[in-house]
């Protein structure tokens, strides 16, 4: 006769990580830091909107920044440049951060930490699965990614908690209709609240800010 | 490399470990589940699974999985049940909308749909291998 093993009680990658997920958003309570995770895809500019958020922040928080990456410390680089703690996290070849990477960074971060900025490996699908425990997800597209990227990559949406679309000033020369963009992102999760801005023109930063309740 | 590769390892140790506690000699067959709002591929999830397994005793198994659906529950209407699928004609997948069903608002609770799983596998013992010749000794 074969035998049937139940294995649903059985520990899975996914189950385990929301559960040091969770553990992470307490010790971070604790601490009485504030957490955001950044994903989106390579170049949606990510690390722009980090660095002119950690320069207009740096005043009114003592800000740390986790830098995902598969191997270089360029991003950290930038961001750190602005006078704010960087560590970056080289992955090697895993597409996304996890709860586990993040557990053993916490013990890195300055005592006086109360603003922790995540940038998740540059890539619009895997790191939803591993949510870091943050307070809030951020997703970022940009309009050079195409009319179509919200469309093509829909199920991130419903993981954010803001969306941002950036480098709106090439909006025209894209031909994307960033008010388009925003009616896919609604039509996933129609209360997400959505900021367009440029990082790199310095537009829109105030209301991010505002939305990211900082 | 995407982080299928990362789930099927987690599962592969599961089902062998599981296998060794049993004392199997062949699992014939391993049950997924694979939620609906999981970013993850499952024939994808499948294939690195049966790499993993290779000259293992659930080398031969054949492996099933089913999508489990997402179920949610609004903290503002009480609604429990899943999402209703996104409607525009360019998605050919069932994409569900982040809103709840009920009042259309957006304080869900997901209940399932996230997880990817081993539910159960089917496992044949040395006994099972072994019985039909020692009845015929008999």
């Amino acid at each position: 006769m074969h035998k049937i093993v139940n294995l649903a009680d059985e520990e899975s990658l996914l189950a385990h990580n929301r559960e040091l997920a969770e553990k992470i958003h307490n010790q971070l309570k604790e601490r009485g830091i504030r957490s955001i995770d950044f994903m989106g895809a390579i170049g949606a500019g990510k690390t722009t909107i980090l660095e002119k958020l950690s320069a207009r922040l740096k005043d009114r928080y003592r800000i740390s920044v986790l830098a995902g990456d598969l191997t270089t410390t360029i991003d950290a680089d930038r961001i750190g440049a602005h006078g704010v703690s960087t560590f970056q996290i080289n992955t090697g070849k895993e597409c996304h951060l996890d709860a586990h990477i993040i557990s053993h960074q916490l013990e890195k971060l300055p005592p006086d930490t109360n603003l922790l900025f995540i940038e998740n490996v540059g890539n619009l699908v895997c790191p939803a699965d591993f949510p870091l425990g943050t307070d809030l997800r951020v997703v970022v597209v940009s309009v050079t990614e195409g009319p179509y990227m919200v469309k093509k990559h829909p199920s991130i949406f419903g993981e954010a908690n803001v969306a941002v679309i950036n480098k709106r000033e090439l909006a025209g020369a894209m031909d994307v209709s960033t008010d388009e963009l925003i009616k896919d992102i609604h039509a996933i999760k129609p209360d997400l609240s959505v900021i367009v801005i440029s990082a790199r023109k310095e537009e829109g930063l105030d209301e991010l800010i505002t939305a990211l309740g900082l | 490399m995407a982080h299928e590769m990362s789930v099927a390892e987690g599962m592969a140790r599961a089902i062998l470990k599981a296998a060794q506690r049993e004392q199997a000699v062949k699992v014939a067959e391993i049950s997924l589940e694979v939620g609906q709002l999981t970013f993850l591929n499952a024939e994808q999830v499948i294939f690195w699974l049966k790499e993993l397994l290779r000259n293992s005793v659930a080398q031969e198994a054949e492996i099933v999985h089913k999508e489990i659906p997402a179920r949610v529950r609004c903290s503002q209407c009480g609604y429990e049940g899943p999402l209703t699928a996104a409607e525009d004609p360019l998605l050919h997948l069932n994409l569900p909308v982040f809103a709840c069903p009920g009042c259309q608002k957006g304080s869900l609770e997901i209940l399932e749909g996230r997880d990817c799983i081993v539910r159960s596998i089917e496992i044949l013992t040395e006994e099972d291998v072994s019985s039909p010749d020692n009845s015929q000794q008999k």
